[in-house]
Order: C-alpha cells, then structure tokens, then sequence
C-alpha cells in the first residue's frame, strides 16, 4: 500500500492496471532501476504500471487500513499527521482498484475541507486517475472534480471551511439556473486542462458519457462568465476559448463519425450559445478570425445566421461523405431544426 | 445460440442465496459500497422467481439497520459508509418489501431526502453535492413509499427533469447531457410517480426507445453501444409505462436474457459468455417479467418491487406489461 | 476513424511472409499496451497476408479493428495491408493500398527484398498520416470510382480466413513473433470486448 500509494503521490502521467503475466515481461524487457526490482510497480517516464494482483492485493490491504484509520480520525475529532496521511495512502489506493469506492472519496473530501489535503494537489491526482481506463467512466470521480474546481476557483465562501457541519448545498452560492455560483472566473488555461482530461477520457473509454457530461459543466462555466463578468480582454479570451471548442469538436466528429455523444455534445453547445445570444462570437462569420473584436450585441444577431449556415454545411459535408452513419444525419437535422427555430 | 431456452429458477435462487457466503472473495470486497442495493436487488428477484423467503427477513433486516447513518439520518450502503441516497432508497424498498418500515423514524429519513433538493429541482446524492436525474428518481420513489410525496415541490422537481429533455423525446443525467435509456427511465417513472408523465414527448421517446434494440435481440443504453441485459428493464419499462410495450420484440428479447444465464452457477451477466452479478440477474428476470415470461410474479416497473406490493400500498399506476404467459 | 497501420508485405504463394516496409500510429494506445499492440499489428498483417490469394482484395474484422488487404500479385509477390478501426471507410482503404503498393513497387528493387532492414521507403510514413482523414487525401477519390466494391471480400471475423482446423489462439499461442507479454494484452482484450 505504502510503495503504491508513494508512486501515486507523484502524480503519474497515465495509470494503468496491467494483466499480471505482462507484467514480468515489460520488468525483464525494461530497465528498472535497483528501487524498481524491489516494488511490483512500474513506473517509467512518469507513467505507472500496477500488476493485477498486485493491486488486489493492496486494495484489500488498504481496506483495513483505511477502516481503522478513519474510526480514529473523524470519530474523535482528532486528526493526527499520521492519520492524515495514512488515510490519504490507504483511500488513493481503495480508489485506483475500485472507484465507485464513495466512502473513500468522501473522506478525501472532508480532508481537503479540513485544509490538510491541498485541493489543487488533489485535482491533479484525479486527473492522474482519470487516465486509468477503469477510473474514467465513473461518475463519483468526475464529480470530485468539479467539486474541487468550485472550491478552488471561488464557489465557496469564507464561512465554508471551518467545520463540516457548515457543508450543506443551501450554502452553496447559485447562480439562477441552481448550478453554479455567480462568481466563477476560471482562466482559459483552467478549462482546456479540463477539456483535454476529458477527450484522453474519450480516447480510452469511447462515448465516456461523464467525460462529455464534464465538458458540458465546463463551457456552463464559461458561458455563465461571458455573461456575468465585464473585462473585456477577459471577455475577448473566453469567446474565443469557445469558437475554439467548437472548431475541436468539429474536428473530432470527421475523425470519429459514428460518435453520437460527440454530435449531441456539439449541438446542444450551439443551442446554448443561440440562446443566450452569443452564437455571433463563433468566428466562421468573420472573413478574419484572428484580429476581429467581440462584436456587440447588434452585430451578434446578423453573425449568427451564417454561423448556423456554416455548422449547417460542415453536417452536410460529411453526410456527402459517408451517408451511412446514423449520428450525421441526427447532426444535420438538429443543426437545420435549430436554424429553423431562430 | 446459447442452449438455454428457460429460467433456471432454482438455479439463481441459490445463486442468490449464496452471494453473502465468501466473505474473504475479493469479489465480496469490491461491492461492499453497492451491499445495501444488492440486498435490494436479489430479494427482488427472489420475490418475483416466488422465493421471497429464500434470504432470511430477520437477518435483512438487521442488516439494513446496522447501515443507519445517526448523523445523517439515512442509509449507507455498509456498516461504515457514508449514508447516499441511492442506499436509502435501496433499505426503503428493502424495508417495504418486509413489511417493516416501523423499525425507522420515516419522518427524519423524509426530511434527509427533502434537504437533498437543489434551488434548481435537481437532487443531489448527498451532502457532497452531487446531481443526477437518477437522485431525483430516488428521491420522488422513496418519499412515496414512505408516503411523504406531499412534502415535495412538485413543479420544481418537474420542471428539472423538463429541462433534460432533449431532441430525440429522451432524457440524460443533467440539463445538456446525452440521452440514455437508463437515464430515460429514471426520468419516465418519476413523472409517473408525480402523474405528470404529459411531459413527455411520448411518440418520439417510444420510437427512441425501441430502436435500443438490437439485431441479435439484446438492447442496448444508447445509439451505436453494445447491448447489455441490465437495459432490458430500463427500457421494458419505460415503454410499459407508455404502454408501448408491444414495439419491442419480445421473443428475440426474451431469449437474449435467456442466453446471458451462467448455467452451472446461477445468475446472469451482462451478456453471453461473461461472469454474472446480482445486478443483471434482477434485471434480467425484471424483463422477463414485463415480458410475461411463464410462472414470474409481476413487477412493478415504475417502482421495480413486487406488482402486489405496490398495489396493496395503493400506488399502483397505469402501466401495461405483456399478458403473463402459461405455457 | 483511425490508421493504426500500414505495411507492404512479401507473399510467395503457399510460404511464409516477410514485411518489408511498416509504419504505424499507435498515438491512442496507452504507455503499456503500445509494444504488444505494435506487435499485434504486424502479426495481424502477416496472418491475413498470408492468406489473401493473388489479385484478391478482402476486409477482415476482428474486435475494433478491420484489416483491409489486397495482394496486387504478379511476379513482385507484394502484398498490402492496413489496420484500421471500423468506422474507417472501405473504398479510400483499398485505393490507398494500390496507391502505395504500386509507389513500393517502382521505387524500391525486387532484388533488395531479400534483405527488408537494409530497405528504405520513407514515403509510408507520409502516407498514413496523410490518410488520417480520408477526405483530406483527395487525389484517392477519383481512383474511388475505378474501385468495383463487389469485388471485396468482406469477413465479419478473422477466423473465416483461416483454413479449417485453425485457431487464432492457437496461432496466437504458437507466433514466435509474439513476446508473452503481448499474449498477456490479447487475453485480457478478448475479456474486455
Ligand atoms: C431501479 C431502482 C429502484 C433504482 C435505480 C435508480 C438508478 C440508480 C438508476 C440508474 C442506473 C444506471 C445504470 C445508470 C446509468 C448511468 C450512465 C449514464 C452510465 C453510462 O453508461 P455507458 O457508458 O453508456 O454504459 P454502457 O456502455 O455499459 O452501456
């Protein structure tokens, strides 16, 4: 438990659980270090291979760990560093080998609200078991996430953090819609971390529904600042971080034609922008993207039209191409259905 | 083809029966978190295989309380976890099925339920925030059986799952979110739950649901994905709710199931061939019983428990599965 | 849609083939499964190779992944292969083939075949990234259209092209070729699909 939950504690690049014969194979084949031999992990080029049964063998390990540990720890009120840390080791592993483990997620939690596990360490530990395949179509991981992100970038108030009795939702600050707090300003460099945890998620689980439910919450995020926060170059950053997004979703449906989720995602993101007037900050209404300025509102309305014509031709391209595919038909007539309503 | 063209009902009974005995599997280990609902599960199915008594009432029941939560004031899916709403539901029906729900303070577990609400309509899952349209189901199912429905806010519930609709008639986990039949049905029943199933599209997510099936008869959650048994119920009743049970085919179905039965063991997996869990194996018998499958008891679809149960509470709604066969 | 492998393929009748020129791009595959899929691929190549008679074209699928092949014949005895995933169409697959079959044909000596390392074909590399996105290639569309589609065997598993009394976990058990950890992968992929 310890040795892996070390390995885990640097925050891997990838995670992935190996079929235990292999794992022989890539130890003789590669080179390990003298610190390698001893542990049955890999870890190579910051990439962490965990054997089978070696993780089996941890997880059950660490379930005694973690039980007795946690009676000590929030029971009494007493948190020792050694309790604190051997909570952090026992339920990182608990959750590489079974991540539908709540219990242990939640724990990590109440440390992070506790302030003695840091948040921002914790998202780039999801982040890491969020490469492991079996990891990333959880739903509870995906939440963590988002959850950490609100707590990070301003959801919270100064009155949330002293004591647990404190966290119920009704003091969450909402926005209207119920979801997000009206004081969120996420950097672009924040989200497109998020976007490409979410399409490496794509990569290795295909159609990952919470993967693509995460990248809706994303551009939530940002949509609900292009109308709440005024700075224009702010402003100027965030429009084009969603022209771009939809430009990479594009992308990805002529490069996985049969990806529905994808069409859903990239439709419904239009629909939104529609309806919140911002389809005209989509540049394929500008003849120069590049150096164009947000257009004010009275330009939106015009602009709008032929960013629909442009998505309208981008479906019917493809459906040119290959007319078999059942999700390019529901593409285009979605795209013309919206078209159509405005 | 598999050659199993029956139920082997004594087969899963023990299957069933057996589950709790390896406590040392790391099987047994990896579903600690899901105990609470996998009771909930097999005594389902036992009750609708008609071997209700096969897993011993008192000793359920003992375990259902040692999962209570004092701080929450709710249900945890083990002794030691923390309490959810999706285990809270699970020890309600679980309790209902026994005709216990006198041994919890319903009042305290409704006002858990109730605190659970977002300014939005959406439930969360617990104190941690969060929010699917399967809480909401938990939610609206577990207040009426508890017969606290009165307490809820109706429309706002209503108007969260109006706002996951999406263009194909169908419902996902959140506003935006893809369609699922899973997700789909959570949806349908809590309308039917709060008799507001005119908010559905109802032509167009019945056309949506019976394209979930397959050529090889199995169904599976969403366009171009692998079938699975476990969307047999998620998508059987969805359609006996809207009384379109008749679009799928129900023999193709019915041997699909059939053929994804271990048959030295017990239990059924997800599909032919892989190892079988309590979770498909309710399922799996759940459709059959839509599918009027010979000598089942009926399900309930909206609140998957015994039919006769959820009648004699009153609850019944209108839903219409297939005529259960003789033969 | 995905290339994950293009290579030309010595093929005397009825003998053992040699690849002479490879390149993949195994970009989607994670840090540890890459070599075994790597070798997957090449083996993959080699078995359906082996068994495409002269002038034949066919479409094998097994799992994700769809082996398109065409033994050009003729006294060169080459053959092409290419993996791809299944969304991946069929018509650009086989013209991609001719195209490069034909460009190895004239650029490289039969005489070099004997020795495959000492070959060098670099333009194998262009071509599969090129052909990424079939519509990007565009010069294919119109071989597209001398393509006769009828004349394309399709195999809905690798195991109709094997001879009766072959299995492709025996072959996979027997291959040389193999490391034991790749084995390992294609187990636990077989559970996994
Ligand atoms: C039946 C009763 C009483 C309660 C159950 C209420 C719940 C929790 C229902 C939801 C169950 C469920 C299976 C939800 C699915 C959630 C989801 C979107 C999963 C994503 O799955 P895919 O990735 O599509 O899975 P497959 O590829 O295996 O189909």
């Amino acid at each position: 438990v310890t040795q892996l939950a070390n390995i885990l504690d640097k925050i891997p690049s990838s995670i992935e659980i190996l079929p235990d014969e292999s794992y022989e194979f890539i130890q003789q084949a590669g080179s390990p270090d003298a610190h390698q031999a001893a542990t049955p992990f890999l870890f190579i080029e910051g990439n962490l291979g965990v054997p089978k049964k070696a993780l089996y063998r941890a997880y059950v390990e660490a379930l005694v760990i973690f039980a007795s540990a946690k009676k000590g720890t929030f029971g009494e009120g007493v948190y020792s560093a050694q309790a604190v840390h051997t909570l952090v080791a026992s339920s990182v592993v608990i959750l590489l080998a079974n991540p539908g483990h709540l219990t242990a997620l939640n724990v990590r939690k109440r440390l992070v609200q506790r302030r003695v596990l840091d948040s921002k360490r914790e998202l780039e530990l999801t982040a890491a078991l969020l490469t492991s395949r079996n990891c990333s179509n959880q739903s509870i991981l995906w939440h963590h996430r988002q959850w950490l992100l609100h707590r990070i970038y301003g959801l919270f108030d100064g009155t949330m953090q002293s004591s647990e009795a404190q966290n119920t939702l009704s003091q969450i600050r909402t926005s209207p819609d119920g979801e997000i707090s009206s004081h969120v300003l996420v950097s672009r460099e924040v989200i497109d971390k998020e976007l490409s945890i979410a399409s490496r998620a794509c990569e290795i689980y295909s159609r990952n529904y919470f993967a693509w439910t995460h990248r809706h919450f994303c551009m939530e995020l940002v949509m609900h600042s292009l109308n709440s926060i005024m700075d224009p170059t702010y402003l100027e950053e965030m429009a084009k971080l969603v022209s771009d997004e939809v430009i990479a979703i594009r992308l990805w449906i002529e490069r996985h034609i049969s990806d529905s989720s994808a069409v859903h995602y990239l439709v419904i993101l239009i629909e939104r922008l529609s309806a919140a007037g911002l389809i005209g900050i989509l540049p394929f209404a500008f003849p120069h993207p590049e150096n164009r300025l947000l257009p004010n509102v009275n330009d939106i309305a015009q602009t709008g039209a032929k960013d629909f014509f442009s998505s309208m031709s981008h479906a019917m391209s493809l459906l040119r191409s290959y007319p078999d595919h059942e999700s390019l038909w529901h593409y285009f007539r979605a795209i013309s259905h919206l078209a159509d309503a405005k | 083809m598999s050659s199993e063209s029956q139920l082997l009902i004594p087969l899963h009974v023990s299957y069933i029966k057996a589950l709790g005995d390896n406590k040392d599997d790391l099987a047994y280990h990896m579903t600690t978190h899901l105990r609470m609902n996998a009771i909930y599960w097999g005594l389902t199915a036992l009750c609708i295989m008609g071997h209700k008594e096969a897993l011993d009432r008192q000793e359920t029941i003992d375990f259902v309380m040692s999962c209570w939560d004092e701080d929450a004031g709710a249900f945890g899916a083990h002794p030691d976890h923390d309490a959810h709403i999706l285990s809270t539901l699970s020890a309600i029906q679980i309790l209902v099925t026994h005709d216990a729900l006198d041994m919890i303070d319903v009042p305290r577990v409704a006002k858990y339920i109730l605190s659970l609400q977002q300014p939005s309509g959406v439930f969360a899952g617990d104190s941690f925030g969060e929010t699917d349209t399967r809480f909401i189901y938990c939610a609206v199912n577990a207040l009426s059986l508890l017969g606290h429905l009165s307490d809820l806010d109706v429309e706002k519930t209503v108007s969260y799952i109006r706002r996951c609709k999406n263009f194909d008639g169908g419902f996902g986990a959140r506003i935006g979110a893809e369609s699922h039949a899973a997700q789909v049905f959570v949806c349908v029943a809590a309308l039917a739950i709060l008799d507001k199933l005119d908010e559905v599209d109802q032509q167009t997510l019945s056309w949506w649901l019976a394209e979930r099936q397959l050529p090889n008869g199995g169904l599976n959650g969403r366009p171009e994905k692998l079938e699975d048994v476990c969307y047999s119920f998620w998508v059987l009743s969805s359609l006996s709710i809207l009384n379109k049970i008749s679009w799928i085919d129900s023999e193709k179905l019915t041997s699909f199931i059939l053929s994804a039965q271990e048959s030295e063991n017990g239990g059924i997996a997800d599909r032919p061939g892989d190892m079988p869990d309590v979770f498909h194996t309710h399922f799996g018998v759940a459709g059959l019983s839509l599918l009027g499958y010979p000598g089942l008891a009926d399900l309930d679809p909206v609140y998957c428990m015994p039919a006769d149960l959820i009648v004699s509470k009153g609850l019944r709604k209108s839903w219409k599965a297939l005529e259960r066969r003789t033969e | 849609m995905k290339v994950y492998s293009l290579s030309v393929i010595l093929a005397p009748p009825n003998g053992t083939s040699t690849v002479l020129s490879a390149a993949s791009d195994l970009s989607s595959f994670s840090f540890y499964q890459k070599g075994s899929v790597g070798e997957f691929m090449s083996f993959f190549s080699k078995t359906v190779a082996e068994r495409t008679p002269q002038t034949q074209r066919q479409s094998v699928q097994e799992n994700n992944y769809t082996a398109h092949v065409y033994n050009r014949g003729g006294a060169e005895q080459l053959v092409g292969v290419i993996i791809t995933d299944q969304e991946y169409p069929v018509r650009p697959a086989f013209s991609l083939l001719t195209k490069v079959l034909d460009d190895f044909a004239s650029k490289v000596s039969q005489s070099s075949y004997s020795n495959p390392s000492a070959i060098s074909f670099p333009e194998i590399n262009t071509y599969i990234q090129k052909y990424q996105d079939p519509r990007q290639a565009d010069a294919i569309m119109k071989v597209q259209q001398e393509l006769d589609e009828t004349k394309i065997v399709l195999h809905k598993t690798i195991e109709s092209v094997l001879q009766r009394g072959e299995k492709l976990d025996n072959l996979v058990e027997r291959s040389n070729a193999l490391s034991m950890q790749s084995k390992a992968f294609y187990k636990t992929a077989k559970k996994q699909n």
